[in-house]
């Protein structure tokens, strides 16, 4: 046989010691197909024989994994190779050759299936650490806040990552990183519901700022006749008291859409009219955070909650930018800002109730 | 279990739950937030597993189809108690397994209503039938149970002193189903305050025992932090970090690696959507390469575009980019893909469908060989890995029939076809299962 080495065809082997046994692997490969296109009987049987070679180094590689499929593609070439050996022991040598090869082909795939699954294998047991912890702080936030849709995506997450646990100890870690995969991100879905406000705290805020849109709407209108105006922002109270039902009826999703509805209707309303935000509106804001926030102080300090006295604290700041946008003209900010006050002064209320 | 079989048995549950549930319309229930809360469930499906893979130069295709009758119980306390608990019992028996599964949390809040302590379990039994297509098929009992205290929690900040103890026991212990004891302890510190910016981090130190196979016992060392900011438009970013070290008992079995994971999720507003942003890293650096512990580091990115209605439909679209550098291992590859989708909140049919097409191309995944000779001629080559396209489809969703009736399904399919024809291959799995929720 032929002395062989192996390289790689674009880099130098700088990594020869991670492909040594590699390289024993391949190195009887070739050979013994020069050999048995030369039709050889001894050729024919030194390529078997080397395949017995690779079985074993194969299996020690395979065995340092869980992986079952690799265990079972290994197993099929160790038939194979047993196939291989009884016909050259009766004197069909080029078909002991043809199965010979097919082990070959078999025992190569168990090894890229054993090295594919190690990689998979480590990688799914950090994974599912860090999905236990995610899970239980989201399904304590989620159960916290009532959101029954990111409950169920939650549910439904780790119903996923029990599956993939088993499939784990199945030994089949392709399968289970696919479903580890997919729980995570059905939990994702559940932080995204959570985040982007289909939960009772939120809708509530989601609620009062709809609600203040409508207001500021009729204000501008108001003795302005315009018929479509004023349809419009009928429909808009009446989105806004379906949002309501919707909250109510434990529907948040339907909620949003409705809160959603009304206040693009507010706004079309508004804007059939002609107005838009006017330093007005702003300051009318900012007097009626002023009267709530001097009911709300007491409150407040009496209840000794360091969390509602955090979000009152946070309300006056945005109140105090409101004030400053004000002076400077940009009443877009303006609106914002005390919007974003008033909201959170009524997350303060909340917390004391 | 062949198909017909399958879907003479799923028909056959659906059947059932009604009059299970009517044998059990007696028990009464609390639904009030201000009370105590029971409620229970049957649920009837089937989980279907696909692998097709080259064996021996001939496709193979393997399919486990399992349905499952299931039953849970679920209690909580009343949502102003101070003595908060959870606890949900299920038990269920299918084609191929009955399982058990009992799983609890409890939570006791101080006068501020401020958490304390917790508790939180979950024991898992699994015991298959004679008949079971699973390869692997020794019962088992597997359980977890940590304890949590909260001796000091500021204003802004809490200390969160973890500890825990979990398990694996298989009645007939082999080579591939190896019982193992886990022991560990961390202390973290985690944010307070319910406004926009959430943090926390700590330290954990693991041990993994194994009784019959003392040397890859393993002890571990972790730091880990992650930060979390959302305003009230919807835009926001989270970080988290975690470096872990592993060290194994017997370092000629198995090496003691480090490994370092970072996640990056974005969200930014952009005219009517939002641009979102998910970039995630994982490194792994072995103190010693072997022929299957390979130093590596995986990074994938999706970038792209969501916009719509949160009721009627969020599309998202964009490009994915996957890269796994093993230096000059074959493994080595870069992917680059198109992912879209839609989902949709609905209050009758929640769900989603997300497509990805691309390819995956291996930097060497072709080592080439020579007879010594130092002539041309006598190079030869040999393909460990091929180039692919693949597809990967998901489908998830939730039907909610009637107040009571739900029903949840999703599949996932990604084939993969390779360059050499017997290298291809697809992995896939669905389920489908009726709930009733009385």
């Amino acid at each position: 046989m032929n002395t062989m080495t192996c390289h790689h065809t674009s880099r130098k082997l700088n990594r020869a010691i991670v492909f040594g046994i590699l390289v024993l692997v391949l190195a009887g490969l070739f050979p013994g197909q020069a050999a048995a296109q030369m039709g050889g009987s001894d050729q024919i049987q030194a390529y078997i024989e080397r395949t017995e070679e690779l079985l074993i180094w194969a299996r020690g590689l395979v065995a340092e994994t869980q992986s079952v499929p690799a265990r079972r593609v290994l197993g099929q070439a160790a038939d194979l190779h047993r196939r291989s050996m009884g016909m050259m022991s009766t004197g069909h040598m080029l078909e002991a050759l043809a199965v010979s090869r097919r082990s070959r082909a078999a025992m190569w795939h168990s090894v890229r299936l054993a090295r594919e699954a190690m990689g998979l294998e480590e990688r799914i047991r950090i994974r599912v650490e860090r999905f236990r912890d995610q899970h239980s702080q989201l399904m304590e936030r989620a159960t916290e806040a009532g959101n029954k849709q990111a409950i169920e995506f939650l549910r439904r997450s780790e119903r996923s990552a029990i599956r993939a646990r088993e499939q784990y100890h199945q030994g089949d870690f392709k399968l289970s990183w696919k479903m580890l995969e997919h729980a995570g991100d059905l939990m994702r879905r559940s932080a995204r519901l959570l985040a982007d406000g289909a939960s009772p705290e939120r809708l509530e805020q989601e609620m009062d700022r709809t609600r203040m849109l409508i207001e500021r709407a009729s204000e501008r209108l108001g003795d302005n006749p315009d018929p479509q105006a004023r349809k419009l922002l009928a429909e808009a109270e009446e989105a806004l008291v379906r949002a309501r039902q919707g909250m109510d009826q434990g529907h948040p999703g339907r909620a949003l859409q409705m809160s959603g509805l009304a206040r693009r209707l507010a706004l079309r309303a508004a804007s059939v009219s002609g107005t838009g935000p006017d330093e007005e509106a702003v300051v009318r804001q900012l007097d009626r955070f002023d009267e709530r926030s001097g009911r709300v102080a007491d409150k407040v300090r009496d209840s000794g909650s360091k969390q509602a006295r955090e979000m009152y604290e946070r309300a006056l700041q945005h109140r105090t930018r409101a004030a400053e946008a004000t002076a400077d003209g940009d009443r877009e900010m303006a609106l914002r800002q005390i919007k974003a006050a008033h909201d959170l002064l009524g997350q303060a209320e909340d917390l004391i109730r | 279990m062949s198909v017909q079989q399958t879907f003479i048995c799923l028909a056959g549950g659906l059947l059932l739950l009604p009059a299970v549930c009517l044998a059990q319309a007696e028990i009464d229930f609390f639904r009030d937030n201000d009370r105590t809360a029971w409620s229970w469930d049957l649920a009837s499906g089937i989980d279907t597993y696909l692998h097709t893979y080259a064996l021996a130069l001939d496709d193979t295709s393997e399919a486990l189809a399992e349905f499952m009758v299931q039953a849970g119980f679920q209690g909580r306390s009343a949502r102003q108690s101070r003595h908060r608990w959870r606890l949900r019992a299920e038990a269920s028996t299918g084609t191929e397994l009955w399982r058990q599964r009992l799983e609890g949390d409890y939570r006791y809040l101080d006068k501020g209503r401020v958490t304390r302590f917790r508790l939180l379990g979950h024991f898992w039994g699994r015991q298959y039938k004679q008949t079971t297509e699973y390869v692997l098929s020794s019962d088992n009992l597997e359980g977890r149970l940590e304890a949590r205290v909260y001796p000091l929690v500021g204003r802004t900040a809490a200390l969160d002193l973890r500890a825990w103890g979990g398990l694996i026991d298989y009645k007939t212990p082999s080579t591939l189903e190896v019982d193992y004891k886990d022991a560990g302890g961390g202390v973290f510190v985690r944010s307070q305050t319910l406004g926009s910016h959430m943090w926390g981090g700590g330290v954990r130190r693991a041990r993994r025992a194994y009784p019959d196979s003392s040397e890859i016992d393993r002890d571990t060392w972790s730091v880990e932090a992650d930060y979390d900011y959302q305003n009230l438009d919807g835009q926001g970013i989270r970080l988290f970090h975690k470096s872990d070290r592993r060290l194994i008992a017997d370092e000629t079995v198995r090496p003691s690696a480090w490994t370092h994971w970072t996640d990056l999720n974005s969200l930014v507003n952009a005219g009517a959507g939002q641009v979102y942003l998910d970039v995630q890293s994982e490194i792994w650096k072995y103190d010693q390469e072997t022929d299957v512990y390979i130093d590596s580091w995986l990074t994938q990115t999706a970038l792209g575009y969501r916009w719509g209605d949160v009721l009627s439909a969020i599309w998202k679209a964009g490009p994915v980019l996957e890269r796994l550098d093993a230096g000059d291992s074959p493994e080595t590859y870069t992917q680059l893909g198109v992912r879209a989708g839609v989902e949709s909140y609905g209050s009758a049919v929640t769900g989603s469908v997300t497509l990805e097409y691309g390819r995956r191309i291996y930097d060497q995944g072709e080592v080439a060989l020579d007879d010594g000779s130092g002539d041309i001629a006598g190079f030869q080559t040999i393909d460990l890995y091929t180039d692919f396209n693949y597809w990967k489809i998901w489908l998830l969703g939730s039907w909610r029939i009637s107040r009571k009736f739900s029903l949840d399904f999703l599949a996932n399919y990604e084939p993969e076809n390779h360059t050499e024809q017997t290298d291809d291959s697809a992995i896939g799995f669905a389920s489908l299962h009726l709930i009733w929720r009385p």
